[in-house]
């Protein structure tokens, strides 16, 4: 514990979490660049982008305008549980396809970077939402476009930055990296594919079991 | 010992009167709230609203509400003093009568469904005729009927006094092919005199009949709607399997009402699952100008939610076979293949749904046509029960009446007033907080009228609330705005002068001690 806290400590809170990730937003190729060679940036950024991203999707789910989602219910009921999965298992899933398809191509950017990368590269469109977010409520229905318009703006940068942040770490071509953009949504789906089917069989075995406890407990 | 036992027992005694009492008591609550339920509820008709609950366009569920209707009273063919009612296909409300074309007769019986006359027959020049299956009835303004004979390919025309005035066989310069039969179905004429006819087998659209009877043109034309997935497996086909494969036809008609501006509504027999305007208010040019609310797209097409699946049972969109519309244009669809009945206002917003299939009293088997009587009553044609089921607004069911009629007279503080009370019966009325919201947001109480075009789900009249509360805001408070913002341009400047002198000083420090 009080290793953590001394590691905390030692974390340049200024440069990692204000000056970096703004200095990306200006200079992608030399920022991500100096991700990988200068090791710049802290994975404890990383994380604490992941529970920011969690708090704006809640966040995103409660309060925007009702002119946006054309919906109000007086009780909002918002499932948690499900905003936090559905925010951390694509990164998740992205980070873990990325990395198995980069190793076997010799890319060679490690786990942590990659993961680094996405962090970083969704800051703007952290912030993008965020604007996105609060506009939605002082809009009128004419000008609905442009809260919407934050919103796919930061869509579009997040994904320009996830790719030149992939580019510059694992150090391929701009078509080999397209191409493995390509093989890691396959990557990400063999996943998928493979925890249903693993879920599946696995309720299989187990309702295998609980007939065969069922048949024995009956018997005596 | 034995006065205790006598004081217990009177103790006793007066217990059970007042348990007696208090019975009796529960018993007239009981008997007082059933009555006054009675009101609205005990009409054993099922109905519903459709409920926004979620972002999506399909978010839109059946919730009960109170039936706006109460059951008055089912009218059989011997109580009109007709032979049977098992071959009826249409009724037509006049301003003084009742006409009701049941197999090879037309029956006409006034308001109270006292028979007034039977048409059987007619004569022409060629000697008497009787009149085979009729079908689609309309009566204008001076009471002269027109009456759909579709074996015969013509349509029949009376006089005010139900002598044949004429007869319209199959119209001149009709482009329709030589073998295939003209049958008129349904027929409206407007204030012209201008006939509009739903003819079987005729894809075109309806039929536009001149004054004189002659052929004008086909109107309201219904387009084929093709999807790209048809489209191109229809190009895989070879010739042989093209002509074998079912032919594309644009749908029909199925049946049309024409209201006091000569605007005609039609309803659209959906062959097509996809069809998206199953109910068409056609303009003079034959376009369909039918409103329905931009805020939520939703197009009025009867059922919104419905069973794909499912054997024995209906499935599929509703069936729109019938169509009325009354004078404050409130109009009302029939689907027949759930037994139901829709209405909607002229902004294309649901009132009410009512009925289902049955035989019980507000039930209908096989209904064939829907007629709204005087300002309360609505009609329903009902083959299957053999009878004309006469159905009366409620308090619920007239206040939304009210409510519509007082918005479309634009008298918007008076429909509030009728909302509030469509809301003490069924608080999940959406359309009924859009209603009080316009009222508020007339009367210049934007923040409110905000409010209750919220609970209403009603983005548009929200956002046109909004941008009123919003301009206000900021005029109230724009002094506010430039003095702050000129209070921190000051503090700004005036730090950044402070560092600049500190940074200055700092040096000149500098410069001495070095």
């Amino acid at each position: 514990m009080s290793a953590l806290i001394q590691k905390l400590k030692a974390v340049n809170f200024k440069e990692d979490f204000i000056n970096f990730p703004l200095y990306i937003i200006s200079r992608p190729f030399k920022g991500f660049g100096d991700l990988k060679y200068e090791d710049r940036g802290s994975p404890y950024f990383a994380f604490a982008m992941m529970v920011l991203l969690c708090l704006f999707n809640i966040c995103d789910s409660t309060y925007k305008g009702f002119i946006i989602t054309g919906y109000y219910s007086e009780n909002m009921v918002v499932n948690t549980p499900y905003v936090l999965i559905m925010t951390i298992a694509p990164v998740i899933l992205f980070v873990l396809g990325n990395w198995s398809v980069t190793t076997i191509t010799n890319g060679s950017g490690s786990l942590k970077q990659i993961f680094m990368v996405y962090a970083y590269a969704s800051f703007p469109k952290l912030i993008l939402d965020v604007i996105g977010l609060v506009l939605s409520n002082v809009v009128t229905a004419e000008e609905a476009a442009f809260s919407t318009f934050f919103y796919a703006f930061g869509t579009v940068a997040f994904m320009l930055y996830l790719f030149i942040g992939l580019v510059m770490i694992h150090e391929y071509t701009f078509t080999k990296s397209l191409l493995m953009v390509i093989l890691t949504i396959l990557a990400m789906c063999i996943i998928v594919f493979v925890l249903s089917l693993f879920i599946t069989l696995t309720n299989e075995v187990f309702v295998f079991f609980s007939t065969v406890f069922k048949e024995i407990a009956m018997r005596f | 010992m034995k006065k205790k036992e006598t004081g217990a027992r009177r103790n006793l005694g007066l217990i059970k009167l007042n348990r007696m009492l208090a019975l009796l008591v529960a018993i007239f609550a009981l008997l007082s709230v059933t009555f006054m339920e009675q009101e609205v509820s005990a009409s054993g008709i099922n109905s519903y609203t459709y409920y926004r609950h979620g972002e999506g366009s399909k978010d839109f569920y059946p919730v009960p509400a109170p039936s706006p209707y109460n059951y008055v009273k089912s009218i059989y063919a011997e109580d009109i003093g007709a032979d049977s009612l098992y071959k009826a296909n249409s009724m037509f409300v006049s301003e003084k009568y009742i006409y009701i074309s049941s197999g090879n007769s037309i029956i006409i019986t006034d308001h109270d469904f006292n028979r007034k006359h039977v048409i059987k027959s007619i004569e022409d020049g060629n000697g008497v005729q009787e009149l085979t299956d009729i079908n689609g009835l309309f009566v204008t303004k001076d009471e002269e009927l027109y009456a759909c004979e579709p074996q015969k390919g013509r349509v029949l025309h009376f006089n005010s006094d139900w002598t044949l005035k004429r007869i319209l066989g199959r119209p001149e310069g009709i482009v329709i092919n030589e073998n295939v039969a003209y049958q008129p179905l349904k027929i409206v004429v407007d204030s012209v005199g201008r006939m509009y006819i739903v003819a079987n087998n005729v894809y075109e659209g309806l039929v536009e009949l001149n004054v004189d009877g002659t052929f004008s043109r086909y109107f309201g034309v219904v387009e084929v709607n093709y999807t790209p997935i048809e489209l191109f497996w229809r190009s895989l086909q070879t010739e042989a399997q093209r002509a074998r494969s079912a032919e594309w036809l644009p749908v029909n008609f199925s049946n049309i009402a024409i209201d006091n501006d000569d605007f005609v509504y039609a309803t659209v027999a959906a062959s097509g699952e996809d069809e998206k305007e199953p109910i068409r208010k056609l303009n003079a040019k034959g376009k369909n100008i039918l409103r329905y609310p931009s805020s939520t797209g939703i197009y009025p097409q009867g059922d919104l939610h419905v069973n794909q699946y499912g054997q024995n049972i209906p499935k599929g969109k509703s069936l729109l076979t019938a169509v009325d519309i009354n004078d404050y244009g409130v109009y009302a669809v029939l689907d027949s293949k759930r037994s139901r009945i829709f209405a909607y206002d002229d902004d294309g917003y649901m009132l009410y749904a009512i009925g289902e299939s049955g035989t019980t009293e507000g039930r209908f088997k096989m209904p064939v046509d829907i007629k709204f009587l005087g300002d309360d009553k609505l009609l329903v044609l009902d083959r299957g029960n053999m009878s004309i089921e006469v159905l009366e607004l409620n308090n619920y069911g007239r206040s939304i009446h009210n409510a519509v009629k007082y918005q479309a007279e634009s008298d918007y503080r008076a429909a509030a007033e009728e909302w509030k009370k469509v809301i003490d019966y069924n608080p999940s009325f959406q359309y009924a907080y859009v209603g009080i919201g316009k009222a508020l947001y007339r009367d210049g109480d934007h923040e409110l009228a905000q409010k209750y075009f919220r609970l209403g789900q009603d983005v548009d009249y929200y956002s046109e609330a909004y941008k009123k509360t919003r301009q206000d805001f900021i005029s109230d408070n724009f002094g506010t705005f430039v003095l702050v913002i000129a209070v921190l341009a000051v503090i700004s400047i005036a730090v950044k002068m402070i560092r600049q002198q500190m940074r200055a000083n700092k040096k000149l420090d500098g410069g001495i001690n070095g």
